[in-house]
Order: C-alpha cells, then structure tokens, then sequence
C-alpha cells in the first residue's frame, strides 16, 4: 500500500499540524512514498515583512512527515532552489549513503535535479529533516518534523507539532561568519546564557532575525491549538533555529517531559519551561484540566519576539483572551539534562571503551571566521576511527564563550558526564549542548551503525561553516 | 522577580478598587505605581513587541501619551481584564499600577510636568542619542547611564553627561551600548530619576 503525503495549506503555514495518528491499518511493511520539491519562497511571516526563503513543497517548516516505525518511505528529492542542497535524516540511524551529507555522503544535487532517498525510518520517536549543504539554506527555510511512531508509546488524547524558527536577517547571517555581526542578544532574563555574558563580550557570531515563528506564522496568526478538557495532550517540539536555544512555556501549566530528540527518558520529567538546543526535539505533555485560553509562548528578552506565541484553547474558547506567562526565566523551573537524567554523581568512573577522544572547542573571537576543534577547522580536524562494535567515549571541552549544540549523524549517543559529575541516568540523544566557558560533556555510544563516514559538527550554523565539524569513520574491515 | 499567578485567579483587590472609584471622589485614587518598576515590567513582558518600539502603536494601539485619552482605571481594567488577542499577564495589582505609572509617564504625564525621553533612533543598533526634554524648570545636571540585566549582575555601559542644546530645557547626549538586549537607562536630573527601556539590536 503506498500514500501519497497530504498536506493541509493554510494561510498561517504548517498551521494545526494536528498530528494524528496513522492507524493500524498502515502494517509494517508499507512503504510511504513522498515528494519532496526544494524551491525558492517569498516567505511573509509578519505584516510588512517579505524575505526571500526558500521552502519544501511550498511550506515553511516543510510538511510533517510521519511513518509507522517498520514502515519504509521512498522520497522523491526534487532540488528546485537554485542552489546545490541535500536533505539529511537528523536523528536517522540509515544506511549511510542516505544520510544527505553532501560531499560526504553523497554529491549535492544540483538545482533542478532530483535524488532518491529510501530507508527504514529509525529509531522511532521525534526526528526532523534539513538541508545538509553546509550553506545557510536551512535557516532559510529548509526543514520539517519527521515523526517515526513508536507503537510501544501511551497514546495521546492530542497531538501537535510545534516548530520553532526565526526568519533571520541576511546581512547579519553574514556578518556572523565574519565574526562582526553584533546581533543582539535575545536570551531571556535570569537565563543561562545571559549569566555567562560578560561586560566586555562583543556580539560576533548571533544572527539577527526579523521575525520570530511557530509553525512558520506569529502570533496571533499562528493557528492555535484546539484541545477539550480532560485531554492528555502531547506537543513535539522542534527547535528549528539553527544559533539560539529557546525557552518554551505553556501558561497555567506543567509540563512532562517524556521524550529526549525522540528517544524516551528513563522517567518523565515535569517542568515550568523546556529549554530547547539548536536542533533538540523533546515530547511534552499536559493535561487539560479546566475550560481556558493559555498563551504556548518561546521566553525572550526582545520585545519583537514576543510573537513567537500560539493559543492553547478549549472548546468554545478560540477568541477567549489568552493567559500569558512572564518572558523571564527568573525562579522558572526549566528543563536541563541533569534533571531529566535524575541529577549528578559527585565523582566520575569512565566507563570502559574502546575509543576515547577529547575535542576542545575553542575559537570565535571577535572579528574571526574560525571556530576550532583541538585547534582545527573543518577538513583537518581530528577525526574518530572506529570499528564496528567498539564503545566510543567523546569528551568536548567548551572554552567559548558561547554554547555548542554537538550533533552526531547516524547514531544515538548517551550524555554520561557534564561538568566532571556522571549523569545518574544516562541520557539519549543525538545533539546536546556543551556549556559555554569551561564546560565540560562526554558522549558514549556504540559503533553499530552502518558503516560509513558520519559527520559530528556543532549545529550552529555559524560554527558549522566556520569549520567547527568532523567526523567518525568507520574502518573498512568492518 | 516572577510571582507565578493562580490560573483564572481574578484580580480582587483592582476590581475592588475600579468599583470604588465609580462610587464617588471621597474614595482613595489608584494607587500610585512606581514608574521605575514598570518600566522594568514593560520590558519583561514584551509590551513593545505589539506596541511598537517607542509606544507609537504596531499590531496593538499606540500607548504613548495613553494617560490623555484613558483614566489611569481605565488603563489598569485593559490590562487585567484584556481583550484577545492581548493576553492577560501575570502582574498582579500593584505591578499593573507601576505599569499604569510607566505607560502614563511617556509623553510627560497629564499635566505635561514630567520629562519626556525620546531616543533617535528608536531601536538602536551601536549608538544613540538620548534626548531629555523639561517642560518645568530647567535642570542643572544630566547624566544617563545604560545598565542591562544578565542573570544576577549588571553590565553598565559608560555613564555619559548630557548637555543642554539652545534650549534650556531639552538635554542632548549619544550613548554607546556594547552589544545587543535588552537595557535600561537611569536618567539623573538634580537627584531625580526616569527609567528609560530600549532594546538594542546588532547591526542588521
């Protein structure tokens, strides 16, 4: 049985994203057959606002794609951009030629050719695609949510889509690869990267962005979300934009955290606030306990930001006013790692493996293009030579002043160790931060994918072109 | 500070106090909020973004010289009891009187006894200039200095002496600010003070 995607277009964009859930008559062995077209859009996220972007199938973020986990999909790339652009799998663990990473992977495709992408989508759980051209075609607009159904999950009441971007300033994107961009500095009050700023840092390498999205709109044209009371909702939340971690908080309620980039946590975990990484995906679930109108609001310290917002609503009460939370974090209580894994241990045994490489990121000062790995940039930093089944230890030193979202193609690691203290639970993931001035974070994972060449860099755009990237190669024997 | 709100919990003791006000002029006035605090407050909960930058009006009306066409309870009753899609924030009865004083202090306030700060320009990137008009009696020391919240601290940027231009009564000086976000400015005029928010952005 084969279906084609169906995407519903609303003035809002991806508006409703209301996901639903494919039933159980798509069996296992399915394969779902999609077409994805790359082409250039005349993106108008705000009144007054027109930017050149680029889009998947006309919509931006890209549609939501979801499979059954078992099922295959066959997608059909069409590059209509009018640049070389690829789509890689974040979160995927595929066969390697089908990891859309061009010139490592496979060659770009070239604007008005097309490439075949066919795999297992896997492991189940919250995933997302984009462009992997090491451009800035993803900022641009290159990106959408893939949902891999995991059957063995409760099953949700509601369940939403939530993508978060900012449509970015062109000067300033390049302005930040040159290191002088002096973007503003938008973090919310009382977060942690504006208690790491300092007096005399100088704003290289943020982006500026003129407006600020869910699901492709602001607010209050984003199309709310409509829930019924006594519903347990699930929101999958992507942070699409590609330099600055975002703060989501749903007014009047906690939120439980279950699932980690799509992997699930060992418990649940309940909070005021996620705080979302460059490329994190988390599932966060309330429940619907009384009639009322609440604001769905990512927390910033730019007033322009402030529309980045949606309404959550019960029945009956779509114009109802909205209540809002306060955009400082201030005595929020917010997701971090170390929650979600139970806290710390005080002392850190390193597990056994057979590989281990400490990386130190360093670099981006003022006025520089250059962020290093142990002092290199891409291609000449050190890469990971592994063997089918070894356990790889990777430790990142963070001697920036920014943090860096560490992403790894292809492969699920465990977060084991922050700031020299072992986590209690190892966390899943396949992109997490590494704190800024002197933090430390160490990745373990098993060398159990298909073999391959399987890009680690920093997902922040700026750093990634900079040269903040490498990679691990597995051995031909294996 | 963030005081977490009780979902739906009204706002007893405004209600109270708006109705008060209907009754007859021997009841106390709303009570006078602090203009410093609500500038603070404004920043915090991204007025601006609706707004406009300078108050003049975007996807929400204009607020600058507000306290001119609504009653200061007119004022605090939009903000606790607000039409969608203006969303209800969490400051409770004293908050949304420092707001009131704030929004109601932009353009001098009723009497137009007050000075009035406007900066040009309105979201600055690097630079700005600050100018401060007096309508009463004409000051004898300016100084602004910006400030921004990080966190715990502070960051002060370098606390610039404003001079008087050919009128005596309008004070001219240009702020450097190091980096982008959110900060305020504290004008001193003969140990007096005005809290002026400004969010700065990079160069875009």
């Amino acid at each position: 049985m084969r279906r084609s995607n169906f995407i519903r277009v609303t003035a809002g964009g991806i508006a409703a994203v209301a996901l639903t859930q494919r039933g159980a008559r798509a069996a296992a062995e399915d394969t779902v057959d999609y077409t994805l077209t790359a082409a250039p859009l005349r993106f108008r996220p705000v009144a007054g606002v027109e930017v050149r972007s680029l889009a998947y199938n006309g919509l931006l973020p890209g549609p939501v794609l979801r499979v059954r986990h078992g099922q295959r999909v066959r997608v059909t790339y069409r590059n209509r951009a009018g640049e070389p652009t690829t789509v890689h799998w974040h979160g995927m663990i595929l066969p390697n030629a089908m990891d859309g990473a061009a010139g490592i992977t496979q060659p770009a495709v070239a604007d008005g050719g097309s490439f075949l992408y066919e795999f297992t989508p896997g492991p189940p759980g919250t995933r997302w695609y984009h462009d992997h051209y090491s451009n800035d075609a993803t900022p641009r607009g290159l990106f959408g949510m893939f949902v891999v159904e995991d059957p063995s999950d409760e099953p949700a009441d509601a369940e939403f889509a939530i993508v978060l971007h900012d449509v970015p300033s062109p000067n300033s994107m390049m302005a930040a690869m040159n290191g002088t961009s002096g973007a503003p500095m938008v973090d919310p009050l009382g977060s942690p990267e504006m208690r790491a700023m300092r007096a005399g840092d100088r704003m290289g390498d943020e982006v500026g962005y003129v407006a600020h999205c869910i699901n492709g709109a602001t607010y209050p044209s984003v199309a709310p979300l409509a829930v019924k009371v006594g519903q347990r909702v699930r929101l999958r939340v992507l942070n699409a934009n590609q330099t600055q971690t975002k703060y989501l908080r749903l007014a009047g309620h906690r939120l439980r955290v279950t699932h980690a980039d799509g992997n699930p946590l060992g418990r649940p975990l309940d909070v005021d606030a996620l705080r979302i990484g460059v490329g994190e995906r988390y599932d966060a679930w309330f429940e619907v306990r009384r009639p009322g109108a609440w604001l769905l609001q990512s927390l910033s310290s730019d007033p322009l930001a402030f529309e980045q917002a949606t309404v959550v609503h019960s029945e009956g009460l779509a114009h109802a006013t909205p209540e809002a939370s306060s955009q400082a974090l201030d005595g929020v209580d917010y997701f971090t790692y170390e929650k979600a894994a139970g806290g710390t241990l005080a002392s850190l045994v390193e597990p056994a493996a057979q590989v281990r490489k400490h990386f130190v990121l360093a670099g981006g000062a003022y006025g520089s293009a250059r962020w290093t790995m142990n002092g290199q940039t891409w291609p000449d930093t050190d890469k990971i030579h592994v063997s089918r089944g070894d356990t790889v230890l990777v430790r990142f030193t963070n001697k920036t002043d920014m943090d860096h979202p560490m992403h790894l193609h292809g492969h699920t690691f465990e977060i084991v160790e922050i700031d020299g203290r072992a986590l209690r639970r190892p966390l899943a993931k396949d992109i997490a931060l590494v704190r800024a001035n002197g933090g430390t974070l160490t990745w373990r994972f098993r060398a159990n994918s298909p073999p391959g060449r399987w890009l680690l860099h920093c997902h922040n755009e700026i750093h990634m072109m900079d040269g903040m990237m490498t990679e691990v190669v597995y051995n031909e024997s294996t | 500070m963030y005081r977490p709100l009780a979902p739906f919990a009204p706002l007893p003791a405004l209600f109270v106090l708006a109705l008060l006000l209907t009754v007859g002029p021997s009841v106390p006035a709303l009570a006078a909020g602090d203009s410093t605090a609500g500038a603070m407050l404004v920043q915090s909960n991204g007025c601006a973004g609706c707004h406009g930058a300078n108050f003049q009006g975007g996807t929400a009306p204009k607020l600058y010289g507000i306290e001119h066409r609504r009653s200061a309870a007119e004022i605090a009753g939009a903000i606790a009891n607000p039409k969608a899609p203006m969303p209800q924030f969490p400051l409770d009865s004293a908050q949304i009187a420092d707001v009131v004083a704030y929004l109601s202090s932009l353009d001098g306030g009723r009497g137009g006894a007050g000075p009035v700060a406007t900066l040009e320009p309105a979201k600055p990137s690097s630079h700005a200039t600050l100018t401060v008009r007096f309508p009463g009696a004409a000051p004898r020391t300016v100084t602004a200095e910006p400030a921004m919240q990080m966190g715990g601290s502070t960051m002060r940027a370098a606390k610039v002496t404003l001079k008087p231009t050919s009128d005596p009564h309008v004070w001219q000086g240009t702020l450097s600010f190091s980096m982008g976000g959110p900060w305020t400015i504290d004008v001193t005029y003969d140990g007096k003070h005005l809290t002026v928010p400004v969010n700065v952005a990079g160069t875009m």
